[in-house]
């Protein structure tokens, strides 16, 4: 049987990846908003 | 009330949450034994059965909240809804990504048309069609209504996609937990009953509940980038 082990560490590399770059999305947005409407 | 624009307070929901997805990724990787045959990626189930939980969950308020909204046009359910799809996309995003991750040792192929996974492309194809369209509808009124038709429309395909893999001979592996036998020999708690051994059965509880919270603070996030957006394009049409 193959090494299912580097399988293992995609699968939890993507998720983390993919709820971390979810999450920056949100903040990138907002602050786009802010930045918009904020005075300086 | 959060008004838009304004920086907000630190979401303690959202420190929560993470945490407590660290902690349960740490229980998984260095505290949860292998399972014999598959070896560590069997591991991977800890992050894709609570996905798909958390996205069917998601969907289905998506639902909820655009049938509340086309009764009562409160502009609050069509913020949640959008949230929701949102989210729901992003977690059927990882259950389409650790799926096949998990699948290629497995199985040998990274993907197949199974009824399982095609039925849940299908779902996932339907509410990026929901993202989509309320981009590319202006008026908030006509909006809100159209995607609450296709939020609730599209849901109706989760009860197919949980049961494609008894209505079919299918690839995909039978729920272990989500099951009515497995619930009652969860619930009586007699171990030669148990679906899962315990240190198994237990990360994978404290995962569904972890990313049932990340998922709450996902959708409030998403909530007040809403209320921002929506001001701002109040603003828009005002002068």
């Amino acid at each position: 049987m193959i090494s299912t082990e580097p399988y293992y560490y995609a699968g939890y590399a993507v998720t983390i990846a993919a709820y971390v770059l979810y999450a920056l999305s949100i903040h990138v947005r907002r602050r786009a908003i802010r930045d918009r409407t904020e005075p300086r | 009330m959060i008004e838009p624009g304004r920086r907000t307070r630190p979401d303690w929901i959202a420190w929560i949450a993470g945490l407590a997805v660290v902690a349960t990724l740490v229980r998984a990787m260095f505290f949860t034994p292998l399972e014999a045959r598959q070896g560590a990626a069997q591991k991977i189930f800890y992050l894709h059965v609570p996905a798909a939980w958390v996205a069917f969950m998601a969907f289905g308020l998506v639902a909820f909240a655009g049938l509340a909204y086309l009764w009562l046009r409160d502009e609050r359910l069509d913020r949640f809804a959008a949230s929701s799809a949102e989210v729901g996309v992003v977690f059927t995003t990882v259950v389409l990504l650790t799926g096949p991750i998990w699948a290629r040792p497995i199985w040998g192929v990274w993907w197949t048309w199974d009824p399982r996974l095609t039925s849940t492309l299908f779902l996932w194809f339907i509410y990026l069609g929901y993202i989509v369209l309320r981009g590319a509808l202006d008026d908030r009124a006509m909006r809100a209504r159209y995607s609450a038709i296709l939020g609730a429309l599209g849901a109706l395909l989760i009860p197919f996609v949980h049961l494609s893999v008894y209505m079919f001979r299918a690839a995909h592996p039978q729920p272990v937990v989500g099951s009515p036998q497995a619930i009652a020999a969860i619930i009586s708690g007699d171990p030669a009953r148990a679906p899962l051994p315990p240190a198994m059965l237990q990360t994978l509880l404290i995962a569904l509940a972890a990313f049932t919270l990340l998922y709450v603070a996902f959708v409030r996030a998403r909530y007040r980038l809403a209320i921002d957006q929506d001001a701002q394009y109040a603003r828009g049409v005002a002068s």
